[in-house]
């Protein structure tokens, strides 16, 4: 296999996987009528990876060494796909839970007529929000309801919420 | 560095536009590097291909920065719930205990504020309007969501 064609298949790897993922997603999505928020978007991650290894292994099967296969999986394809898939993860997650996102949609829905800052004000009601929140996230589970309390069930947000705090404290100089 | 230094002095208007421009900008600035130091590594120069995948991780990296961006900027409230509940550990907290702390921020005024600094609105007279371009980010969110995924209206 050529040297070109060997880092076009490294290119193509990451993008495959991706596709691969929005793909199921959607499947996911259609099927089970809703999202079911990260759940959906975990099970489509993996359908990427998969999208991701089957290059790797064609890479193999045409008779590419094993090492360089391995090398340039871990190095550079899969490390890529990561980000591609984050960045859908974070597209998605724009409509699933943004409020800016649906306030723009309440505007352009509202067309040149705009919409009255009270009435926005009320309608969304910050405790319609608070239980929009908690319904998503026990559904999830990353939060458990034991005995009238909320405890995290699992740890992932967790660890996301710490980076993103560093990381605003880093760039933006304030913490939440 | 350059965008670490330029948001402390005074962060721009259009950030993610910035950002958008100055990753890129920053890698071609870096690119001419990159065959001298693959020359010292004693490693084969790229090709055209390998080019490719130099720019797809580059796109990749600039794409997953700029949606980070975005979460730093807006105070999740979702992560900020998260993060109050982790510091109680397994005692966990009582629901009224968790609204008072997300009852402590008004989210929506927070979010009318960040819309209108990223000029996406404007407001005229106790109303809100759309600023006159499209903000083509949302509205590709909402297109995905109800073309492709078919999810029904909801979120936030």
């Amino acid at each position: 296999m050529s040297r070109s064609l060997l880092e076009l298949a490294h290119t193509a790897a990451p993008i495959l996987g991706l596709t691969v993922l929005c793909l199921a997603h959607a499947a996911f999505c259609r099927w089970r009528r809703n999202s079911e928020g990260l759940n959906g978007l975990v099970w489509a991650g993996w359908a990427g990876v998969l999208g991701v290894a089957s290059v790797e292994f064609f890479l193999w099967f045409r008779g590419v060494p094993l090492p360089g296969v391995l090398a340039s999986a871990l190095l550079v394809d899969f490390p890529v796909y990561a980000l591609l898939a984050y960045g859908y993860a974070n597209f998605f997650n724009l409509g699933e839970s943004s409020v800016r996102v649906r306030i723009y949609r309440e505007l352009v829905q509202a067309g040149g007529r705009g919409l009255d800052r009270r009435n926005l004000l009320d309608r969304y009601d910050e405790e319609a929000m608070f239980r929009a929140r908690l319904v998503r996230l026990v559904a999830a589970g990353d939060l458990e309801k034991t005995g009238g309390r909320y405890r995290l069930g699992q740890v992932r947000l967790l660890w996301v919420a710490r980076i993103i705090f560093a990381l605003q404290r880093m760039v933006l100089g304030r913490a939440g | 560095m350059v965008h670490w230094l330029w948001w402390r002095w005074r962060r721009p208007g259009r950030a993610r536009a910035v950002l958008l421009v100055l990753f890129p900008l920053g890698a071609l600035c870096l690119a001419p590097a990159v065959p001298p130091l693959l020359s010292a590594l004693s490693l084969a120069p790229l090709g055209w291909a390998g080019w490719l995948n130099v720019a797809v991780a580059v796109l990749a990296f600039t794409l997953a920065y700029v949606v980070t961006y975005s979460a730093l900027e807006a105070d999740s409230p979702t992560l900020g719930l998260i993060r109050h509940l982790g510091k109680h550990g397994p005692a966990g907290l009582e629901e009224d205990a968790l609204r008072g702390f997300f009852r402590e921020k008004s989210h929506v005024s927070l979010r009318l504020a960040a819309l209108a600094e990223e000029e996406m609105i404007v407001e005229k007279e106790g109303s809100i309007y759309l600023a006159p371009h499209p903000y083509r980010l949302f509205r590709a969110v909402l297109f995905y969501r109800s073309r492709v995924l078919r999810i029904r209206e909801g979120g936030g």
